[in-house]
């Protein structure tokens, strides 16, 4: 009997807690929180930049980021989820130019990056080089192109998987210098990386997180043989972008806040507001940079710029090797 | 509580029969058809590197083996191999189970989850034999409730919310 | 010498061992809702830890990670559904012991074993982490192979009475791996346009379905009046306590198995669950009583929960040495650790001596935590046998679903669930084991994507898997240990 009881006594309470439910007023934007989805999947380095914004925007903006995992296919499922929600700016993703600038040119991902989504905010990318243990012969770009002239197809790149953006990276190589590595797919770019450090396959691909490539290079344990960035970066002025070197490619681990096309634009000001005043937080400047990059916040005009331009760059990469899209 | 000992080799025979019949479906049809490769060519040269080497492999395996056991529950004949019993009765629950379930997750979407749960829970718990409504309402109200609050608590993981009452706000 | 002991006592605080205390029993909770991963806890929380100072933060997050490795023992044990991948191969003799009313006794052991794993791990890592480092270093695509190789030599140890349906059902195992997005090609296959599959099915909605799902329909078709009373099992309170003695029993085997478990763990890339194979798979080769394997033995129960919670501390071997997540949940733990400026890599340990060496301090004092825990709730965990099933079953649908819900939020994957659910469900019927599907399933990926990248490699040359010596050695185990199988059972099925 008493456990009867105090089932009721439950089952009262659980109703009184359902009506009791959060009402929606009518006050102002945001008045619940903000669902960020991440379509790289847990982990990594979007995951640990998502978590590190939604620990402070709160103070922003009134309401939190709630990051939510929806990865897999790629993106797709993400993507295409950030593309059927609601744009009512409580649902934004924050993604990936692997995601809506590389892999929509690679096949049918359900979305058109151009017009289903628009870019919010910019927090910062990292571009990719491409690395070598120190124990290599090869110490310049040069190098590595005059021995791979002399044996075609057995120098070994590892890559983060077929068509993704380490793939691209060794395309673009092999067609301005004219020569033949060995590619190798991994799954992602973490198991890439760990191939190319345990002598495995000869090179690979980082950003300046990956295994901590920043400190390996410094001390000499990695060789830096080219950065895929438009300049030069700044932990590296001495060395070249492969603009530079003639083979026309650049990939950044980019983050960018982004929506579904249709949010009104005064909620669009409210969130950029709120994201770049948390930018200039030195709680999260300092979680950034323990996490070896800096904020770069960017919105407006430049960003969707920089944000068409990076599709349609990758676009014309596809392009030129005469990809056909299947479906 | 044990089912009636029958003889497996019928079963095993026909499922042998059945199991046939999908390597050939799966050899000939599902693998051209479903393996999508997005360009002509792959620049990986030889059969291995193709994305349909391994499959074709392992349905071959199965087919064959898949013949053993068919072939081989032909051989014998008598032994017998325990078989839980089954009862039109038996299945009948199982199958009501599911489809309930089924009707549950596309009503979730719908309805979402503090409407539809207790409801299936409470229709379950009567289907399975305790019909005392004085215990089966509490169970069937508190139980979501108490998922989702904890869930939502502890994790901020936001259950479907239901298609229809998407529309506030 | 003096500031290590002055660091370790420095980091024991009254704040720190609560925190530690509430990573923990938010791990074992985690771990014992399917559905629910580690990965996800560790991910929502991390935040949290930033704002900490390490020697609290940090050990909080490492709580959970070993919190739900033992965790997962729990669902497996009680509703033969593993609660994470890792602790798969306990629902293969846990179950069993749970339905002969000793699920007490067998969640118990899990505890035990998961503790004296992890302790042994913890110190692995804190005594040899960059020597193991170096020596993970050495697996690449054609090791990884020889290991999922070995891996799969499990399957002989776990498929029944009749080898044919075994092999059948490996062999499904293997064409479910299969669906998903191949690495090395780019092609998609049959995903049938579904967008949640393009990755493979999902280990945890898969699992979900063939195991509780199923377990639920088998469920469902026993008669009403035994459904709607308490079990007959229900007077034995859940089962009784595990003795003293039986533990000793098994010493060899959790030790055996915490190697294994260090050692496989230790190699980025493989995951907890090909490390659980290759204990169980020695452990029932190792034994006086293999037949007992997969009816309920304890030795099984104790070889597989001693090697998954080991994993947990060689995971952080080469995340901390290298930089290098050892898995999803060491991903997110080192973004926590660089979040607190502690950066991985060889400098790490001398760096940062106080605060590593009192983070491992906390990260050893875990593991009496976890125990202490674990038998206070353990008894509670175990009555849920005594439930009766019209309610219980009820309660383990709704949790199957939520669970296949949570896992990557979204609804398609509980059809999934419910799909796997019907398919275990007929297998089972069939007589048809599953264990051999669910191995077959969760190796074959990495199988296949290292045989194929060995092969790039090397230029195609097929001897490369016994010309090095690494994998020559797994190659030729497993080998052995599928020649003393077929040896030593006899052939009529």
């Amino acid at each position: 009997m008493l456990k009867r009881g105090i089932l009721w006594v439950g089952a009262m309470a659980a109703v009184v807690v359902l009506v009791a439910a959060p009402q929606a007023g009518a006050a102002e934007y945001p008045i619940k929180p903000i669902k960020v989805i991440l379509a790289t999947g847990a982990g990594g380095s979007h995951d640990m930049h998502c978590r590190a914004v939604a620990s402070v925007i709160h103070e922003y903006l009134g309401q939190p980021f709630l990051c939510t995992v929806r990865g897999g296919g790629g993106g797709k499922i993400g993507m295409t989820a950030l593309k059927r929600s609601k744009p009512d700016g409580y649902t934004i993703a924050l993604g990936s130019n692997s995601h809506f600038g590389i892999a929509p040119h690679a096949r049918n991902m359900g979305f058109d990056p151009k017009t289903d989504f628009v870019p919010i905010f910019q927090v910062n990318g990292s571009p990719f080089m491409l690395v070598t243990k120190s124990t290599t012969p090869w110490k310049t770009f040069k190098d590595l192109i005059d021995d791979a002239k002399k044996r075609p197809g057995k120098i070994s790149i590892s890559s983060n998987g077929a068509w993704g953006s380490s793939h691209l990276g060794i395309i673009q190589i092999m067609r301005a210098a004219n020569v033949k590595f060995k590619h190798v797919p991994f799954r992602g770019g973490g198991k890439a990386w760990q191939a190319m450090y345990g002598g495995h396959t000869d090179l690979g691909w980082a950003n300046v997180t990956t295994g901590g490539t920043l400190g390996r290079v410094k001390s000499g344990d990695l060789t830096l043989i080219a950065t895929a960035s438009q300049k030069r970066m700044p932990e590296f002025p001495n060395y070249p972008t492969f603009y530079e070197l003639g083979v026309n490619y650049e990939y950044k681990s980019w983050r960018v806040f982004m929506g579904p096309k249709g949010i009104p634009q005064d909620r669009i000001a409210i969130l950029q507001a709120a994201l770049h005043k948390a930018s200039k937080s030195k709680s999260l400047k300092k979680l950034i940079k323990q996490f070896g990059e800096k904020l770069s916040p960017l919105s407006g005009p430049k960003l969707k710029e920089a944000y068409l331009g990076q599709i349609d760059f990758y676009g014309k990469v596809f392009k030129d090797m005469n990809f056909k899209k299947k479906k | 509580m044990l089912g009636v000992v029958r003889l497996m080799n019928r079963t095993n025979f026909i499922v042998g029969i059945v199991f046939i019949i999908f390597s050939f479906f799966y050899y000939f049809y599902l693998i051209p058809t479903q393996i999508i490769s997005s360009t002509a060519e792959s620049e990986f040269a030889g059969r291995i590197f193709r994305p349909e080497t391994f499959p074709q492999i392992t349905i071959a395996i199965f087919g064959l083996v898949s013949v053993l056991l068919a072939g081989n529950a032909l051989r014998k004949t008598g032994t017998p191999e325990l078989m839980p019993g089954s009862s039109r009765r038996s299945s009948f629950q199982a199958l009501f189970v599911f489809i309930l379930a089924v009707v549950y997750v596309y009503a979730l979407e719908w309805f979402g989850f503090h409407l539809t749960s207790p409801i299936f829970l409470a229709i379950l718990i009567i289907f399975f034999g305790t019909r005392d409504w004085r215990f089966v309402a509490p169970v069937a109200l508190l139980t979501p409730v108490v998922i989702e609050r904890l869930f939502w608590f502890s994790f901020k993981v936001m259950l479907p919310e239901g298609e229809l009452f998407v529309g506030a706000s | 010498m003096e500031q290590v002991f002055e660091a370790i006592w420095q980091a024991i605080t009254l704040q720190a061992l609560i925190m530690v205390s509430i990573g923990v029993f938010a791990g074992i909770t985690v771990g014992a809702i399917p559905g629910l991963t580690s990965v996800m806890a560790i991910a929502v929380l991390v935040p949290f830890s930033f704002f900490m100072a390490p020697i609290n933060g940090i050990p909080f997050l490492l709580g959970i990670h070993k919190g739900a490795l033992f965790g997962g023992s729990i669902p497996s044990v009680l509703i033969n559904t593993p609660g994470t991948a890792a602790a798969a191969a306990t629902s293969f003799d846990g179950y069993p012991l749970a339905q002969k009313g000793e699920a007490k006794s067998a969640i118990q052991m899990a505890l035990y074993a998961s503790t004296l794993g992890d302790t042994f791990s913890d110190i692995v890592l804190i005594v040899a982490a960059f020597p193991l480092a170096a020596v993970a270093l050495l697996f690449g695509p054609t090791e990884f192979f020889a290991l999922m190789v070995m891996g799969l030599t499990i399957i002989s140890a776990v498929t029944g009475s009749s080898v044919l349906k075994g092999l059948l059902s490996m062999l499904l195992g293997i064409l479910v791996g299969l669906i998903g997005q191949d690495i090395i090609s780019g092609a998609e296959r049959f995903t049938f346009g579904i967008g949640n599959i393009m990755d493979g099915v999902g280990t945890v909605p898969m699992l979900i379905g063939l195991f509780a799902v199923s377990e639920v329909l088998v469920q469902s078709e026993k008669k009403l009046s035994v459904l709607s009373n308490p079990p007959e099992t229900a007077h034995l309170k859940g089962g009784r306590s595990l003795e003293l003695k039986e533990l000793v029993n098994v010493k060899w085997t959790i030790m055996r198995s915490s190697l294994i478990g260090t050692a496989v763990g230790a190699i980025p890339g493989t995951g907890a669950a090909i490390a659980t194979f290759i204990s169980y798979a020695l452990a029932k080769r190792g034994s006086k009583n293999p037949e007992e394997f997969g009816k309920g033995s304890y030795e099984g129960v104790a070889a597989a929960e001693a090697s998954n919670s080991a994993v947990a501390g060689a995971d952080l071997i080469p995340t901390l040495a290298f930089g290098i997540p050892g898995s999803a949940s060491a991903a997110i733990l080192m973004g926590a650790f660089m979040a607190q400026g502690l950066r991985p890599g060889p400098g790490l340990f001398q760096e940062h001596a106080a605060t590593m060496y009192g983070i491992f301090t906390l990260l050893l004092l875990g593991n009496p935590i976890m125990l202490l825990q674990g038998k206070l709730l353990t008894p509670l965990f175990a009555r849920i046998v005594t439930i009766r099933q019209s309610i219980l079953v009820p309660i383990i649908l709704l949790f199957c679903v939520v669970g296949g819900f949570i896992y990557q939020n979204s609804i398609e994957d509980v059809k999934v669930a419910l799909v796997f659910g019907l398919f275990g469900y007929a297998l089972r019927k069939l007589n048809f084991p599953l264990a051999p599907l669910v191995i077959a399933y969760i190796l074959t990926a990495s199988a296949e994507e290292s045989m194929k990248q060995a092969l790039v490699l090397s230029d195609g040359n097929f001897f490369v898997f016994l010309t090095r010596p690494i994998s020559a050695f797994f190659i030729f185990l497993s080998v052995a240990l599928l020649g003393l199988a077929v040896w030593k059972r006899p052939w009529a099925d």
